[in-house]
């Protein structure tokens, strides 16, 4: 996911990003024995497509070992490796370095959701804060714990009618 | 043994001479209009007009086909969260607008919206209270009256985890009415039932056609106005530059 963000910026404005559930069958022998070999215990698999500037990217979140993880597939290849992971599991250096940054940012803070992006090579974190009267943000680490980007997220109000 | 046996007969015969509820078949269109303010405020602009499609005439009285109800609510919404949000409201609404027998009601009304993810959507918990102004055409006052609110509602994307464009979507709710002071037919006095599919136009907004079914207490008797609706809805929602 973190990829297509990144990607985001350089498509054209007319495009548009369209998610939908796919079956298992669909799903390219390669990927298949990826996912039986990497993840032997895991039972069942969620895949997804997403079209984004006309590229079809293959989505696939599961749990394993009691985490959640997203995996990014382009072409029946792996490009993004997403896990959620205790924020205190961050080896403690980076750790340091980051709660530093977000106590600089903000007196009071909760931390909502920590995802490690690619958990073997060019590691970065992703953290998504909720803070008391200015909302939700995400913020992206690399693994060095230095700070790369925020991202602010606009909360729109939840739809009802009369 | 006789006496009893007319006394039971005439008993359980009265409500089949005696009810008068009435049925009642037509459309509902409506568009919902939403749009920031402020970092944490939005406005949002409901119109509706609710259209009785056919006359008809129960024990001598005429309904002819009719525009029943012009509703106009413009609210301010706070959103707290994204799951926790409060607004509040003047609504003007005419019932018989394009009848001689017209009344309007002034409203005021606060509400909070409470959601939480329920499989692959989204529950939603709203309570409003409502402070209510009706006219009345006799004595021309407009007495107060309150109501208090509740509607559970669940939407959910037909198609994948999340909405996106050219995608359908479910959308069905139910809310109870409760009057609680003022002139009132019954306490729990009105229950509404909604389902519909709706279908993500891009930049255009949403459009919603679904089936909505009004229960409404019309009078001390108890008697029932039922309300079958189709309802068409347009929905757009403008979203800030950053």
């Amino acid at each position: 996911m973190k990829y297509l963000l990144f990607l985001l910026p350089f498509i054209s404005s007319f495009s548009f990003s369209q998610e939908k559930r796919i079956s298992a069958k669909m799903i390219s022998s390669k990927i298949n024995s990826h996912l039986l070999s990497s993840y032997p215990t895991v039972k069942k698999f969620h895949f997804y497509t997403e079209i984004i500037a006309q590229v079809p990217y293959i989505e696939c979140e599961f749990k394993y070992e009691n985490d959640h993880y997203s995996l990014l597939f382009l072409n029946d290849s792996l490009i993004e490796v997403e896990v959620e992971v205790p924020f205190s599991e961050i080896p403690e250096i980076e750790r340091l370095k980051i709660s530093n940054r977000l106590n600089n940012d903000f007196e009071s803070y909760k931390i909502i959701e920590c995802q490690k992006v690619n958990q073997f090579s060019n590691v970065k974190y992703e953290i998504t804060l909720q803070v008391k009267r200015k909302g939700k943000f995400e913020y992206y680490f690399n693994s060095l714990g230095e700070f790369i980007e925020r991202e602010e997220e606009t909360e729109i109000p939840i739809q009802t009618q009369f | 043994m006789k006496q009893v046996l007319v006394f039971l007969i005439i008993s359980l015969s009265i409500p089949s001479f005696l009810t008068q509820d009435l049925n009642f078949k037509g459309a509902l269109f409506a568009l919902n209009q939403t749009g920031p303010l402020a970092k944490k405020w939005n406005y949002n602009l409901f119109v509706s007009t609710t259209l009785d499609a056919f006359s008809q005439e129960v024990n001598a009285v005429i309904y002819p086909a009719s525009d029943l109800q012009l509703y106009l609510q413009p609210s301010l919404i706070y959103v707290h969260t994204s799951n926790l949000n409060f607004s509040g409201s003047y609504t003007y609404q005419r019932n018989n607008p394009l009848r001689s027998n017209f009344s309007n009601e002034h409203r005021l009304w606060q509400q909070v919206i409470f959601s939480l993810p329920f499989t692959i959507g989204k529950l939603t918990n709203r309570l409003r209270y409502e402070e209510r102004f009706i006219q009345n055409r006799i004595t021309g006052f407009y007495p107060f009256s309150s109501r208090l609110r509740y509607q559970l509602c669940y939407n959910r994307p037909l198609q994948g985890k999340s909405l996106d464009v050219n995608e359908f979507y479910l959308n069905m709710y139910n809310e109870c009415y409760f009057s609680l002071n003022g002139t009132k037919n019954a306490t729990y006095s009105e229950n509404w039932t909604y389902a519909g599919i709706g279908y993500d136009l891009g930049n255009m907004g949403r459009i919603e056609l679904g089936y909505l079914y009004q229960i409404y207490v019309r009078n001390q008797a108890k008697d029932l106005r039922f309300l079958n609706l189709i309802q068409l809805m347009w929905v757009t929602n403008f979203k800030r530059n950053n």
